[in-house]
């Protein structure tokens, strides 16, 4: 799978400007602030229907403009793959894929896959639980699109569960019984595919941790559900007993709290740094290091559907790493596939680049 | 450009209505002024009629001239199946199949508690009152495919008497797909392939 051209209009800093991408390493070489990063954020939307960035796709649209398009063009083997994605100021989304229009940027996903490593992951260890919520669905959902939908409906059901419960005062019960039975229905297929994902990173989170750290504490992740302290069944008959008894545990705290106490909005991925949290613990350095080896982690996760290596971000990552884990870095990333990388100084890159375009005044140069 | 006020209050109104926006609404205005007087007339006198004739039908909420619309007076339907439906437009969706014989239930709406809509806000009271035991052998819930039309169907579920049997649209209508857009053949089939609620 490999990007062939990349298209912008009015997208973030860049106007107009076209890339014709090579199959192997491709740099972007810019001073800071040249729109490097908003190049890679721009794959990353018309990939994954979302902006690493930013909550509103109203955001991306250039200053003074109306309106941005993102346009890119690649292919899966021999079979030409075209995703597009525009939005303007009111807010109106149009999306493309190979030429079959829509409105939502969640159908994009699951056509191209792309893993991107940013400076800004490290929140992806230190900061909320919803961030590492948000890491390991959108990671499901690039293994198995199919989960797009489930997602926007329980996010809607929790959403009218709340509105119920703030009511208050129900007549009969009757419609919040509706509602718990609609979201155990749905939060189900969530809880059963993160729990799943958590099994499947563990191994590899930690052997590349160790491989890039060189340090041999041991790393682990553990999926904590909303439900009480014992463990969560994997699925089934068993997981919705839980879910059930849980709501009918929590039904008097829902209702003063007036919003939805448990169910997969409110669970947390623990990461273990040497058997405690990383969250609190971990250093400047293992946090970065943490926060790598979940994306290299996902870039493997995805490597074993054949049709689909992935794409890889690389914003930036070597300047925030001393020599030694540079080095041990470029050895880990995944070999044969296509990358776009960015960086103000091509010094800081341990290995060779196929192609490197220059950002300078709005405009893009290619160099050898 | 400015108008004359009337011409102006013409193009507002017109272009309240669905699916009209401003430039449509002059082009229909300009028609209404130009077009033979007796034309625009006859339209604002179909307006108002349907609107001083046409209320919900007592029993199933449909539109009707009379306290009960056509359907539900019709001797030749099966009255012991009913279809329940989010509006009236949807009961359009299932007749011209051709293939349906029962009557049917207009709820007025979805239950959504983020919209202020709860069970009072629907004609929910009368749909009770046709289900009393022994009545209805077939209740088919036709509610849309997505979480509001769910969980109004889960709620009419609850309230169906034991011995009513409870189905539900088979999912070939896309997923949040209006009936009412949808073409004949997928309603039937949608209708055919009906599934235990
Ligand atoms: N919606 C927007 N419209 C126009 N310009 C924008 C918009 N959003 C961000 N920018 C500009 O884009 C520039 C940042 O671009 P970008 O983040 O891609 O830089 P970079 O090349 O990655 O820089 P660095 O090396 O510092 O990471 C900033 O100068 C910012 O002002
Ligand atoms: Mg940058
Ligand atoms: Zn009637």
């Amino acid at each position: 799978m490999r990007v062939r051209r990349l298209h912008l209009t009015d997208f973030r800093s860049w106007r107009e400007v076209q890339l014709e991408a090579h199959s192997g390493a491709n740099l972007l070489l810019g001073p800071n602030g040249s729109g490097k990063s908003n190049l890679l954020e721009a794959l990353h939307v018309c990939a994954l229907g979302f902006s690493p960035r930013s909550r509103s796709e109203r955001d991306l649209v250039r200053w003074g403009a109306d309106r941005f398009v993102t346009r890119l063009q690649a292919s899966r083997g021999e079979t030409p793959l075209e995703l597009a994605a525009s939005c303007d100021l009111a807010g109106r989304k149009e999306t493309r894929v190979d030429g079959t229009p829509g409105r939502l940027f969640s159908r994009l996903v699951g056509h191209l896959s792309v893993v991107g490593l940013y400076p800004e992951d490290l929140q992806y260890v230190r900061g909320g639980p919803e961030l590492r919520r948000s890491y390991l669905d959108a990671l499901s959902c690039q293994l198995d699109p199919n989960l797009v939908e489930p997602l926007r409906e329980y996010a809607r059901v929790v959403k009218q569960r709340n509105a119920c419960l703030k009511e208050g005062d129900q007549r009969d019960g009757q419609m919040l019984e509706v509602l718990d039975q609609q979201m155990i229905e749905k939060a189900i297929p969530l809880l059963e595919a993160r729990m799943d994902l958590v099994e499947r990173l563990v191994e590899p989170v930690a052997r590349l941790h160790g491989s890039l750290s060189g340090e041999t504490e041991s790393v682990d992740l553990f999926y904590r559900g909303s439900y009480g302290s014992e463990d969560l069944p994997r699925r089934g008959q068993a997981l919705r007993d839980r879910l059930e008894a849980r709501g009918r545990a929590l039904r008097n705290a829902e209702s003063s709290a007036q919003s939805t106490l448990f169910g997969p909005h409110r669970d947390e991925l623990t990461i273990l740094l040497a058997g405690r949290p990383a969250r609190e613990t971990a250093s400047q350095g293992q946090t970065r290091t943490l926060a790598i080896a979940l994306r290299l982690a996902s870039a493997e996760l995805l490597a074993l559907h054949p049709e689909r290596p992935p794409v890889l971000l690389l914003d930036d990552v070597f300047a925030e790493l001393d020599g030694p884990r540079r080095e041990r870095l470029a050895k880990l990333l995944p070999r044969g596939g296509q990358s776009f990388l960015c960086s103000p100084h091509r010094a800081d890159l341990p290995f060779e680049v196929d192609r490197t375009f220059l950002l300078e005044a709005g405009a893009i140069r290619e160099t050898r | 450009m400015d108008w004359s006020p009337r011409v102006e209050a013409l193009v507002r109104e017109l272009s309240r209505l669905p699916g009209v926006g401003r430039r449509s609404a002059q082009r229909l205005a300009h028609h209404l002024l130009r077009c033979p007087e007796d034309q625009a007339r006859l339209l604002a006198k179909v307006i108002e009629e349907a609107r001083d004739r046409i209320r919900p039908c007592a029993r199933c909420g449909n539109y009707a001239e009379e306290e009960l619309c056509p359907l539900c007076v019709d001797p030749r339907r099966d009255h012991g199946i009913l279809l329940v439906v989010e509006k009236p437009s949807d009961i359009a969706a299932f007749e011209t199949t051709g293939k349906y014989r029962g009557v049917y239930h207009v709820l007025g709406g979805l239950l959504s508690p983020l919209d202020g809509v709860g069970p009072d806000r629907l004609n929910i009271a009368t749909l009770r009152e046709r289900l009393a035991p022994g009545t209805i052998r077939e209740i088919v819930l036709a509610t849309p495919a997505s979480t509001e039309g769910d969980s109004t169907a889960m709620y009419l579920q609850r309230m169906v008497p034991a011995d009513t049997r409870v189905t539900r649209l088979a999912r070939g209508l896309p997923a949040g797909g209006e009936l009412e857009y949808s073409d004949s053949l997928t309603v039937l089939q949608a209708f055919e392939g009906r599934i235990p609620a």
